[in-house]
């Protein structure tokens, strides 16, 4: 089942001599379930191809459907809706409210829609990612890979539709890298859930069941990757 | 639309926030305090003043009903009585009936013996306070001040003969004795006192008018109405309606609205002042409440798009920031309520003293406070508004904030503001740079500084524009003045100054001078050229003129006689006349062969004289006595020495102290005008209350240092208002500075501490910051300048201070200030600047931005 479709994505910034083209015809179709890592140098488009997706930022044409939904005929307000019903972000700054701890984080999108969390599929979140004693610390008291962990239970909180990762490992430290993306990884596989994931870094791609490169806005190679794994670097 | 029960969410995230901004909340609770204190204050200090002048009203006018109709006949009182069952607008009514005039010899004020119900004698403010309305034939209630003429002790049961004025016609007197059956204490404020007999006895022995008799005037035995409806809206149509249904439309006697109830014949200075001061609190309420909102805000957005991001809507984004706006007011309002309360109380003496003079033994200047709750609620909501509309920007920078912002500002490689185009590496071009990226934070800073500063300004304006000379002049023309005028023509006594009074006066030892003004209604037949000029000003102004003006005029065409104020004067008193040339000898004027008369100057752009210096004058006086002088010059008297109620076509005449005397065998005068010796005020005062007042209380003393206490009371209404309202806006403007200044440096933490490592010395970077605050100050200063200057005469225009007030205008006052606001300029940034200098600049370079 086709749980994302992106059809010919393209996204301009600035214009005239300086334009930068970010995306240039870009598509793609991820399945219910997959793990897909998109992969591309710096300035290729990645982030930008993963915000549209998001709904964060609005492509300048191209057509955005999530779980049979077209992004493109929702208001502002819509899509912050719809995001927090059916998209999960993992950043690479983490970027958890700072006022609220641990638990409050998590729960927040759930709690925006007006609904109450379901005790036993957050319990198993927060089990599955090791947070259960830091439930009432704020974010500044714990450590990187930590808040990333709570960056991930957040994501998850609200079942969303697909996970969306701009370089989840990105600030953190090799080892903490590791057990971030074997979280995502057993999160796949554990929730079958659909993650999108973005990284520079071709090793840690590795560890996800389809891999797409990205250069100049397009997307230049989809492979299915036989050998998934976590790297170890 | 999508709408979600997420209010708790919100709530736990809008008191997070609050937990984060702490200094933020305590200078918005004083803002929003503030705001609220000032409404509070306004309002009860209009509506006291509105009450106040409503109560002075009553009790000069005295009765307190919505309606009322007098001098009615028994036929018109019944027509009246069954309309007024019918008509729904009345809560309730009295009714009453006028006995006559009591006559006892023993009175030097005017009395009347009446009739009423509970409500007619309320209407009257003359319910008795010690007993009650009396029942029986033989039963009166009275006025304190009846008991005090008659020697009578307040005590119940006590008898009292009253002779009054039965049949107006005939003069036929009647004298009963009553028991005294109630009291209240008599105020000598109003026209007349009142004696309350019973509805028996009215009924029995009361004079019943004829239609001819009512027309003339004798109003004896006439029924009395008073009405209060169950609201006070619409007054003057609910008496149309009453006045159709009692079938008094085409009478000339019909019901009017009690004044007193029409506040919007309040003076233009009220309105006016409370609509500037409303503006004047909004607009300050709004720049400091809006500046902490939006800085607070711009200083968070990073978590307001983190939430963005998460899927906060922007609508409730905004809620978020709406719901700490009310949290902090449901903190402010009630203390800005509690604080408005306490000023009110304060303020209300010196905002109701009113410009009328008080005399030492009679004032009827009523001061009421008012804490009607709808004063409070109002207050609430005009503060809750401002505070509304101050975070409306706030709530639109939260709400439009992008999810990108988020992830753009936590990858610290750039910030959200403007990137900086440095022209120049030194601190005043940086400090301009500054200046500029945030121009519009800046100019709100520079309005809300340069308010209080126009506003001391104004006040300094008006503390200089002050004449209390000017003011004196019209009130009095010596230090003090006797007589026993009141403020109807009816019971006014012209002849309130005897010769035993003038001969305690003249034994006073510490007055300098002491005049003499005798007054006597006279009539002269019309010279020729008096007539001519008389019928000048009718072709001319006739359309303007009323009832009265014609009927005077018909009158003095028909008889050929106009009337004469005639004037007499003591040596004193004859040098208190303004002269229209050149003054008069003393000499000339006493020796009994001269008079002098007056122009007219009301309805020509010249004066025009009624007599040219040399003319003869012939005068006839009401006591039979003839006699033929010229006219020595032209002059007027003072204001306050002339007759003193209005009048149209007359001729003032002023003729010396013997002369007057001789010829109208009165030895009275109207009016004592005492000077004091210098420095002696104090002394005459005492004198005459000692020898004076104490047998006779009922002479009027208008003194220069009641004047001068007056017109201090009335003053100080405007320095109440403006020096608070300078203090708060001084606060509120500083307060503001502090604030933009205080997030200004923390938001350019890194910024700073960048220059720092770059080898910028801290005596610079202060330098820089000082010179930016200087800019911020001296705009304000700029602004203030043409407001002041261009706006000063205008305003006060506008708000119509009084006659005795000229603008004298001056930006003095913000020229000293200025040196003051360079060193806040300077010691705000630098306090704020060694603040964050705490930490280590490794320390302020990790911060987040």
């Amino acid at each position: 089942m086709v749980i994302l479709e992106a059809k010919d994505l393209r996204k301009t910034y600035g214009n005239g001599e300086t334009a930068v083209h970010a995306l240039d015809g870009t598509s793609l179709q991820v399945q219910k379930g997959e793990f897909v890592a998109v992969v591309g140098t710096s300035g290729s488009g990645k982030s930008t191809l993963l915000h549209i997706i998001g709904g964060l930022d609005v492509p300048d044409s191209g057509e955005i459907i999530i779980d049979g939904q077209k992004l493109s005929n929702m208001s502002d307000e819509e899509i912050t809706i719809f995001r927090r019903r059916n998209i999960g972000f993992v950043f690479q700054q983490f970027n958890l409210v700072p006022m609220l701890n641990v638990y409050e984080n998590i729960i927040l999108p759930v709690k925006l829609d007006g609904k109450k969390p379901e005790k036993t599929f957050i319990d198993s979140i927060i089990d599955t990612l090791g947070l259960g004693k830091k439930l009432d610390s704020l974010p500044c008291t714990l450590s990187g890979g930590q808040q990333q962990r709570v960056a991930i239970a957040r994501a998850l909180a609200a079942k969303p539709a697909i996970l969306l990762a701009d370089e989840p490992t990105g600030s953190l430290d090799s080892k903490t890298s590791q057990d971030v993306l074997g979280l995502l990884k057993i999160t796949n596989e554990h929730f079958h859930q659909t993650i999108v994931m973005i990284t520079h870094n071709e090793e840690i791609a590795q560890l996800a069941g389809r891999i797409l490169c990205i250069e100049d806005g397009k997307i230049i190679s989809d492979s299915n990757n036989a050998v998934q794994g976590v790297a170890s670097w | 639309m999508v709408k979600v029960d997420s209010k708790k969410t919100l709530y736990t995230l809008a008191r997070r926030f609050m937990k984060m901004n702490h200094n933020r909340n305590i200078i918005a609770v004083i803002s929003i305090m503030l705001s609220s204190l000032l409404f509070t204050s306004l309002f009860m200090g209009t509506i006291s003043l509105i009450l106040s002048k409503r109560a002075t009203e009553i009790r000069q006018s005295m009765y307190s009903s919505h309606t009322i109709i007098q001098n009615l006949s028994k036929y018109e009182f019944n027509n009246i009585l069954n309309a007024a069952k019918d008509n729904e607008d009345i809560k309730y009514y009295g009714t009453g009936i006028f006995l006559g005039p009591v006559m006892n010899k023993e009175f030097s004020f005017s009395c009347e013996l009446r009739s009423a119900d509970k409500h007619h004698a309320e209407s009257f403010n003359c319910s008795p306070v010690t007993g009650r309305l009396p029942e029986n034939k033989d039963e009166a209630a009275v006025s304190s001040l009846v008991l005090d003429q008659l020697g009578i002790p307040h005590k119940l049961g006590s008898k009292v003969t009253i002779t009054w004025e039965k049949n107006p016609v005939t003069k036929e007197y009647k004298t009963d004795t009553f028991t005294i059956c109630g009291f209240w204490e008599g105020d000598k404020a109003i026209l007349s006192q009142i004696i309350w007999v019973s509805d028996n006895y009215a009924q029995k022995e009361a004079y019943i008018p004829s239609a001819k008799d009512i027309k003339n005037k004798f109003f004896n035995g006439t029924y009395e109405f008073s009405i209060w409806y169950k609201n006070l809206w619409h007054l003057e149509q609910k008496t149309d309606k009453l006045n159709f249904g009692a079938q008094l439309t085409g009478s000339n006697n019909k019901f009017l609205p009690n004044p007193a109830y029409n506040i919007m014949e309040e003076d233009s200075f009220s309105y006016a002042s409370v609509i500037v001061i409303l503006i004047v609190i909004i607009i300050a309420g709004y720049l400091v409440i809006y500046n902490i909102f939006s800085i607070s805000v711009k200083t968070d957005i990073r978590i307001y798009a983190l939430l963005k991001n998460t899927g906060t809507t922007g609508r409730q984004l905004k809620k978020i920031v709406r719901i700490q706006a009310l949290s902090l007011s449901a903190i402010g309002i009630p203390l800005g309520l509690i604080a408005g309360y306490i000023t009110g109380i304060c303020m209300a003496p010196s905002l109701t003293a009113s410009q009328d003079i008080g005399s030492s033994t009679i004032n009827a200047t009523e001061t009421v406070v008012s804490a009607n709750p709808l004063i409070f609620i109002f207050a609430a909501l005009m503060t809750l508004f401002t505070v509304y509309m101050s975070c409306l920007e706030a709530c639109h920078t939260a709400g439009k904030v992008s999810p990108v912002e988020a992830l753009k500002l936590s990858e610290k490689n750039g910030s959200f503001k403007k990137t900086q185009r440095n022209t120049s590496a030194t601190w005043p071009a940086m400090a301009l740079q500054n200046i500029l990226r945030s121009w519009k934070k800046g100019l709100v800073v520079m309005f809300s500084i340069s308010l209080s500063l126009i506003i001391l300004d104004y006040i300094v304006i008006l503390a200089g524009g002050f004449d209390f000379k000017q003011y004196q002049q019209i009130f009095l023309a010596s230090d003090f003045q006797l007589d026993q005028v009141t403020s109807n023509l009816e019971h006014t006594n012209f002849n309130g100054i005897s010769q035993e009074t003038r001969d305690k006066l003249d034994k006073c030892p510490y007055s300098k001078a002491i005049g003499y003004i005798y007054f006597s209604g006279e009539s002269h037949k019309m010279e020729q050229q008096i007539t001519k000029i008389w019928k000048g000003f009718a072709s001319k102004y006739k359309e303007y003129w009323g009832d009265y003006e014609n009927n005077t005029y018909k009158q003095s065409i028909k008889t050929g006689n106009i009337k004469v104020h005639l004037i007499g004067l003591n040596k004193a008193g004859f040098n208190k006349l303004d002269w229209r040339e050149k003054p008069c000898a003393w000499e000339d004027f006493s020796s009994g062969k001269y008079v002098i008369t007056d122009y007219n100057y009301l309805y020509t752009e010249t004066p025009v004289s009624y007599y040219k210096t040399g003319d003869n004058f012939f005068m006839e006086y009401k006591s039979g006595s003839k006699k033929n002088y010229k006219i020595l010059g032209e002059a007027t008297v003072p204001f306050s020495l002339d007759y003193p109620y209005y009048d149209f076509m007359y001729i003032t005449v002023f003729v010396p102290e013997s002369e007057y005397i001789k010829n109208t065998l009165n030895s009275s005068a109207m009016y004592a005008a005492i000077d004091a010796s210098k420095g002696m005020e104090q002394q005459v005062q005492d004198y005459i209350k000692e020898n004076i007042l104490k047998e006779n209380n009922f002479i009027n003393v208008f003194s220069v240092l009641d004047i001068k206490a007056s017109f201090q009371k009335y003053i100080s209404k405007y320095y109440t208002i403006g020096g608070i309202l300078v203090a708060v806006l001084a606060f509120i403007g500083i307060m503001n500075f502090f604030n933009t200044t205080a997030a200004s440096i923390s938001s350019r933490k890194r910024e700073l501490a960048l220059l720092e490592a770059v080898g910028m010395p801290k005596r610079q970077i202060i330098k820089m910051l000082a010179a930016e605050g200087g800019i911020y100050l001296s705009g304000s200063f700029v602004l203030a300048l043409p407001a002041v200057y261009f706006g000063a005469e205008k305003v006060f225009s506008f708000i119509n201070v009084g006659f005795y007030f000229q603008v004298n205008i001056t930006v003095l006052p913000c020229i000293i200030m200025f040196p003051f606001l360079i060193i806040i300029a300077i010691i705000i940034p630098k306090y704020q600047y060694n603040k964050i200098g705490c930490e280590s600049i490794v320390e302020r370079l990790d911060t987040p931005v």
